[in-house]
C-alpha cells in the first residue's frame, strides 16, 4: 500500500514539468557570439498549409458578404469552424505563437504569397488556379509579455507595419498574377540584451476578397468577390538571421 | 526463514516491478522537450580565416528540441566572384588561362554543402555537429561571404529557418578593394530629398565604404556649389550591390545638378565619380526675376553669442537669369542692447549665372547681456537692370550660452474627418528656433493596433511659438481604409503618433496625442 504510494508520487513529480514547459525555448545560453533560438511553434501553426474552398449552395446565387450568406464550406489546414470570429472573415490560426530567445540584435523574416495591390503587398492564400487567390487578414504581434514590440496587420486590401522596424516586399509580384511567392515581410528588432518574445499570428481569409490578376480590384467571383471554389495554400517560413 | 524467504523474494521482485513500472511510465510520458517542435542552429554569424591552398571547416551545432528526429533543408546562398581567377589570368600564360577558365568560377565550388541533415531529438546526446567542408585553391585571395540557411522539412503551415552567416578570409593573398558606382543621383523619395546611388564591391575582400560629395548647380555653362555633405558609412562585401542613401542636409531648387562622390574604402581615396541629372523639386527655393529663379541661402542660420564674441555669419545669392542683377541685404530690423551688426558688402551686383557672397558680420559688446535667443529677418532685395524687382528673406537665430538653439515642437488638437478621411493637426514650435516641420505619422486605434501611416513636410520656416495647422489627406485611393476609419468613432482610445524628422530638429520622439473624431 505504502510502494503505491510512492509510485503515485513518482507519476506527479515526472508529470508536471509537461505543462511548465509549454513555451520550451531550451537552455542554450551563448557567451560570446549573438545567437536566436525558436522554441515551441503553436500547434494550429503544425497543422497544413492549404485550405480548400467550396459552396453548400449554388455559388452564383447564394453569395453575399457574410459568412453565413457566402456559405461557405472550408476543408483542411488549422480552419476550425467554431472560430468564425466576424461576419467578414473566417478563422485559420487564432493565436498561433512560436518563442523567440536572442540575446543581440536579429531580423525574423516571413516569407509568404504576397499581392501586389496598389501600392500594398497584402498576404494572399495563393490558388491552385493561376489567376485565383484570397487575401488573408493577418495580424503578427511581436510580443514582450503583453506589451507589443512591432506588428503588421492588414487585411482586404491595406497593410500597416506599426514602424519603420517592420517592411514588407513584393517586388516579385510585378506580372500576372500579380502574386510573390517568396515575398517576405521582415521585422528588425533590437532588444536589449537577453531577452525572450513570443510572435503570435492571427491568420483568416476575407470572404470577399479575392483578386484578378490586375493586382488591384477583387473579382466579382458571387455576388461581390467571393473567393472562387479552389485549393489555397498558405506556406510560411520564419527565417531568423542577424544583418 | 521460508517465510522470510518469500518475503525478500517478493521485496526484491516488488522493488523490480515498481522500476520497471516507473521506467515505463517515464517512457510514456513525453520528454519535456517533446512538447516543442522548435530548433536552434549556432552560431548564427561567424567569420574564420584559412590560407590559401588548405582545408578547414564550417561549423554549426544543430538543436532539436522536438520528440523526433528532424530533417533539415540546407541551401547555400552567396554572390558568385570571379576575381581570384581574374588575378591568374593576368600573370599566367595562354595555357594557364585557359585551365583556369575551367575552374570554379566561384568559392561556392569550394564547400561541399549536403542538401539535408538530419538531426536527432532532444535528450539523445546534445547538438548535432555539422560541418561544411572547405578546400581553399591555391588561387583564391581576400575575404568571401554567403549564408548557409537551414529549414525544416515539413507540411505544417510555418516551418522553421535560420539564416547563418559567414565571413571567409584567405590571409595570405593580397587584398584587393574595387568598388563600381551605378545610378548616383538625387531624387524625391517618400517627400524627401535624398542622395543614393549603388556601390557594388568588385574587390576580393569587405571593406568600409566612405566618402563626401558635393552637388553643383549648373548655371549656363558655370557649375556653382551649393550643396556638401558626407555619406553614412557602410561595410561592402565582396560581390553584393549595396544602396547608399542619405537625406540632404539643403534644400535644392529645380534644375540641371551634377553631383561629384569622393569615394574613400578604409581611408584610401578614390577618383571622383560624377553624374549630372535634372532634379525637380517639389518647392521654390528662392524668388523670381523675370520668371527665373534666384537662389539666395543659407534660409537659416544660427549663431551662438558670447561677451566680446565676434561672428561672421555668410550669405550667398545665385543669379541664373542672362542679365546682372543687383543684391543688396539689410541689416535686422531689431535693435538689441551690445549688438552691431555689418554687412560687407552692402550691395552687390552679380553677373549673369554667377554668384556672389555677403558676410553679416556680428560684434557682441562687453555688456552683451541677452538672457533668451532671438531670431532675426535679413531682407535681400533684388533688382534687374531691365527694372524687374524680388526679395528673399533670410532667417538667422542668435542664441547664447544661457539659451542654447533648441529645435522642438508639439502636436496639438488632433482632429480625424471620418467621412473625408482628412486628419487636422496643429502643430506648434516649443523650441527656441524656427523650423519647417516633415515626418511621418501613425492613427492608431489602439496602442497595439496602427491602422494606417502618412509623410508630410512643410517648407515655410516656423517662428518659435509659432502653431501650424496641418491638414493631411489620408489616401482615399484606398478606400477600404474608410470603412476602418469609421469604426474609429467607437474606439475610446484612438490617438495620432507623430514622428518628426527635420534635419535640426533635436527631437526625434515619438510625440502622441489623443485623437477626437468628427
Amino acid at each position: 500500500m505504502n510502494k503505491l504510494k510512492v509510485l503515485g508520487a513518482l507519476v506527479a513529480m515526472v508529470a508536471v514539468p509537461q505543462v511548465a514547459l509549454s513555451n520550451n525555448l531550451g537552455s542554450y545560453v551563448a557567451t560570446n557570439s549573438t545567437y536566436v533560438i525558436f522554441g515551441t511553434v503553436d500547434s494550429q501553426l503544425q497543422s497544413g498549409n492549404s485550405l480548400t474552398i467550396s459552396y453548400n449552395a449554388d455559388q452564383s446565387t447564394s453569395t453575399g458578404n457574410t459568412t453565413n450568406a457566402n456559405n461557405i464550406v472550408v476543408d483542411g489546414g488549422g480552419y476550425d469552424p467554431l472560430n468564425e470570429d466576424t461576419i467578414n472573415a473566417i478563422a485559420f490560426v487564432q493565436d498561433g505563437t512560436v518563442g523567440i530567445r536572442a540575446n543581440g540584435d536579429y531580423s525574423l523574416v516571413l516569407t509568404m504569397p504576397l499581392a501586389k495591390v496598389g501600392s500594398a503587398c497584402v498576404p494572399v492564400f495563393d490558388a491552385a488556379t493561376a489567376s485565383a487567390s484570397v487575401s488573408a487578414y493577418m495580424g503578427i504581434t511581436l510580443t514582450d509579455g503583453g506589451t507589443t514590440v512591432e506588428s503588421f496587420v492588414s487585411d482586404d486590401k491595406t497593410a500597416t507595419p506599426s514602424s519603420g522596424n517592420v517592411t514588407v516586399d513584393c517586388s516579385g509580384a510585378t506580372s500576372a498574377p500579380f502574386i510573390d511567392d517568396t515575398g517576405t515581410i521582415t521585422f528588425a528588432v533590437t532588444p536589449d540584451g537577453t531577452t525572450e518574445y513570443s510572435l503570435e499570428l492571427d491568420i483568416g481569409f476575407e470572404v470577399d476578397g479575392s483578386f484578378t490578376t490586375n493586382g488591384s480590384a477583387a473579382t466579382t467571383f458571387g455576388d461581390n468577390g467571393e473567393p472562387v471554389a479552389d485549393t489555397y495554400t498558405l506556406a510560411l517560413v520564419l527565417t531568423a538571421s542577424t544583418s | 526463514m521460508r517465510k522470510g524467504l518469500i518475503f525478500l523474494f517478493t521485496g526484491i521482485f516488488m522493488k523490480k516491478l515498481l522500476a520497471v513500472i516507473v521506467l515505463f511510465l517515464i517512457g510514456l510520458m513525453p520528454h519535456p522537450s517533446a512538447l516543442a517542435q522548435g530548433f536552434g542552429a549556432f552560431p548564427i554569424s561567424q567569420a574564420i580565416e584559412v590560407s590559401a591552398g588548405r582545408s578547414t571547416t564550417l561549423d554549426f551545432e544543430l538543436l532539436n528540441f522536438g520528440a523526433e528526429p528532424m530533417v533539415l533543408d540546407v541551401t547555400h546562398s552567396y554572390v558568385a566572384s570571379q576575381l581570384s581567377e581574374e588575378q591568374i589570368m593576368r600573370i599566367g600564360n595562354l595555357r594557364l588561362r585557359q585551365l583556369m577558365l575551367e575552374r570554379p568560377k566561384s568559392h561556392g565550388e569550394w564547400m561541399t554543402v549536403p542538401e539535408e541533415i538530419k538531426i536527432e531529438a532532444a535528450g539523445s546526446g546534445g547538438p548535432t555537429l555539422f560541418q561544411i567542408p572547405i578546400d581553399v585553391p591555391t588561387s583564391a585571395s581576400g575575404t568571401i561571404a554567403g549564408t548557409i540557411i537551414f529549414t525544416q522539412q515539413t507540411d505544417a503551415l510555418l516551418r522553421l529557418a535560420y539564416r547563418c552567416s559567414y565571413l571567409l578570409t584567405v590571409t595570405n593573398r593580397p587584398k584587393v578593394r574595387e568598388i563600381t558606382i551605378e545610378d548616383l543621383q538625387i531624387e524625391q523619395v517618400a517627400g524627401t530629398t535624398e542622395f543614393s546611388a549603388t556601390v557594388t564591391n568588385i574587390g576580393n575582400t569587405s571593406f568600409e565604404l566612405d566618402g563626401d560629395y558635393t552637388v553643383f548647380r549648373q548655371v549656363g555653362l558655370r557649375k556653382i556649389p551649393v550643396l556638401k555633405d558626407s555619406i553614412t558609412p557602410v561595410n561592402l562585401q565582396p560581390g553584393q550591390p549595396t544602396s547608399v542613401y542619405k537625406p540632404l542636409s539643403g534644400n535644392l531648387a529645380s534644375g540641371r545638378y551634377e553631383i561629384r562622390l569622393m569615394a574613400s574604402l578604409n581611408g584610401t581615396g578614390q577618383r571622383p565619380r560624377v553624374a549630372e541629372f535634372d532634379f525637380e523639386g517639389p518647392f521654390d527655393a528662392g524668388s523670381t526675376i523675370d520668371g527665373t529663379e534666384v537662389f539666395a541661402g543659407p534660409n537659416l542660420s544660427v549663431a551662438s553669442l558670447t561677451p566680446r564674441a565676434r561672428r561672421n555669419i555668410p550669405f550667398f545669392i545665385e543669379n541664373p537669369t542672362d542679365e546682372p542683377i543687383t543684391v543688396s541685404l539689410s541689416l535686422p530690423a531689431q535693435t538689441i542692447p551690445g549688438l552691431k551688426f555689418q554687412m560687407v558688402p552692402e550691395s552687390l551686383t552679380i553677373s549673369p549665372a554667377s554668384s556672389g557672397r555677403f558676410r553679416l558680420m556680428i560684434q557682441a559688446e562687453a555688456d552683451f547681456a541677452m538672457k533668451a535667443s532671438q531670431t532675426v529677418v535679413l531682407s535681400a532685395e533684388i533688382s534687374s537692370s531691365s527694372g524687374s524687382t524680388a526679395r528673399h528673406d533670410l532667417t538667422l537665430l542668435l542664441s547664447t550660452p544661457d539659451a542654447p538653439p533648441q529645435s522642438d515642437a508639439a502636436v496639438e488638437s488632433a482632429t480625424l474627418d471620418l467621412t473625408s478621411g482628412t486628419l487636422r493637426f496643429d502643430l506648434r514650435n516649443t523650441g527656441n528656433m524656427p523650423l519647417s516641420p516633415m515626418g511621418s505619422g501613425l492613427i492608431y486605434v489602439r496602442a497595439d493596433q496602427p491602422l494606417t501611416t502618412f509623410d508630410f513636410r512643410v517648407d515655410t520656416l516656423m517662428a518659435p511659438e509659432e502653431r501650424m495647422t496641418m491638414v493631411i489627406e489620408l489616401d482615399t485611393s484606398q478606400r477600404e481604409d474608410l470603412r476602418d476609419l469609421s469604426a474609429l468613432s467607437s474606439a475610446i482610445d484612438s490617438f495620432l503618433g507623430l514622428r518628426l524628422s527635420h534635419p535640426k530638429l533635436s527631437r526625434a520622439d515619438l510625440i502622441s496625442t489623443d485623437l477626437s473624431r468628427q
